[in-house]
């Protein structure tokens, strides 16, 4: 029987074959999966920068602010789309590259992911008013919940916020993690376990 | 002999509420059921055109507020709600009859705005009719251009008779944040590229170790 930060376990991240899918993503492909959510995440708080910079550095007035993917696609920006399909992303990815995290950062990580699952509930309420054709309060508009509480244009980035930071600590302690979580990780995120451990 | 390296070990040495619905095996197909059939729904949703829904956007706009509630004009008790925004102020004008009438829509309704000092003469906007269960919905933007309070006039015509209701709002501007949105949008990238960096030096240590 070996352990996880034997010769034989780290060759496995190697050659991977008979693993599933899901982990090999948790394992040798974490580091790249990681990478790519990171940009899927990166790309849409770009979008927010862009308009953040169209309103209060070139000034443009807040309709035509609308990032960059909107300057060529508008109608992602008006309909409900591109903000759903992001939550969506969001929460799929937190969800299947969970498993590559462990000890504190997963819990980090799964702090992240149940922010981002009421998120989700928040969007597929307003889903559920448009479908429905009542919305809630007697509002003209469809509302979430949150929008009671605060109800103006930063409750999105506030979200987006609240599920990044516990996302970015996770992040941290997964790459620097200590000593005793890395010899337990099934991937290549923090660099080769320590073979002297063996 | 190998160990199965398929999934992680469970971490017996925590047991939170999370924790332990992850352990349940039922919890392996609850979530990719459930989002599976969200990504249905959004996907029927938007294919039916009800995804590009004009104030879908609401979330991410700002919810508006009831300025007018509940107020008998002519044969309809009339509400307004309106999110006054600097540059964009959506205004809804949601109509009802009155004293369990049969309904009749109007022909016309049109939404005045003016600025209470009087520094410029009143604009008038028509607003159009947006479908509704019960009653009317009208709706129009308007454009505050300037942060203060303004006279706000609602016009209502039709066969079955009209009438004026008049409120004040105030304007506010747009993304009370300020430039604050732009320095937190900066953030992540400042955040990640910061743990990018600890972790290619956490990396080299490692690699330099015996």
């Amino acid at each position: 029987m070996t352990t996880a930060h034997s010769p034989v376990a780290i060759s496995s991240h190697v050659a991977p074959a008979g693993q599933s899918f899901s982990a090999r993503l948790n394992g040798p492909w974490h580091e790249r999966a990681l990478q790519v959510f990171m940009g899927i995440v990166l790309a849409h708080w770009a979008e927010h920068l862009a308009q953040a910079f169209q309103v209060y550095v070139l000034h443009w007035p807040l309709a035509n602010a609308r990032g960059v993917l909107g300057l060529w696609f508008p109608w992602l920006v008006k309909s409900e789309a591109l903000h759903y399909g992001y939550a969506l992303i969001m929460l799929v990815g937190l969800w299947i590259l969970r498993r590559g995290f462990v000890g504190s950062s997963h819990t980090w990580w799964m702090v992240a992911f149940w922010i981002q699952f009421w998120h989700h509930i928040e969007h597929a309420l307003l889903q559920g008013q448009v479908i429905v054709g009542q919305n809630l309060f007697g509002s003209p508009v469809p509302m979430s919940l949150a929008q009671l509480v605060i109800p103006r244009l930063e409750l999105h980035l506030i979200y987006n916020t609240i599920v990044f930071i516990p996302m970015v600590i996770a992040m941290y302690r997964h790459l620097v993690p200590p000593e005793a979580e890395r010899v337990r990780m099934r991937c290549r995120c923090a660099g080769e376990p320590r073979l002297a451990a063996a | 002999m190998r160990e199965n390296l398929a999934w992680p070990p469970l971490d017996v040495t925590r047991s939170t509420w999370a924790e332990r619905f992850l352990a349940w095996p039922g919890s392996r197909l609850v979530m990719p059921l459930a989002m599976f059939a969200l990504a249905v729904a959004a996907f029927a949703v938007h294919m039916s055109g009800a995804g590009a829904h004009p104030h879908e956007m609401a979330a991410h706009r700002g919810a508006p507020t009831r300025i007018i509630a509940d107020q008998r004009v002519g044969p309809y008790v009339a509400s307004v709600w309106t999110d006054p925004e600097v540059g964009s102020g959506p205004m809804y004008v949601m109509l009802e009859a009155a004293d369990g009438q049969t309904f009749t829509p109007p022909s016309a309704v049109r939404v005045g705005i003016a600025p209470v000092s009087g520094r410029l003469p009143e604009v008038l906007h028509d607003a159009h009719s947006e479908p509704m269960r019960r009653g009317a919905r009208f709706m129009t933007d308007v454009a505050f251009d300037r942060a203060e309070r303004w006279t706000l006039r609602v016009l209502i015509d039709g066969s079955a008779g009209g009438g004026q209701l008049t409120s004040q709002v105030a304007a506010m501007p747009n993304a009370a944040a300020g430039p604050f949105v732009l320095v937190l949008s900066l953030l992540p990238f400042l955040a990640v590229t910061g743990v990018w960096w600890r972790a290619a030096v956490a990396r080299r240590r490692i690699s330099a170790l015996p």
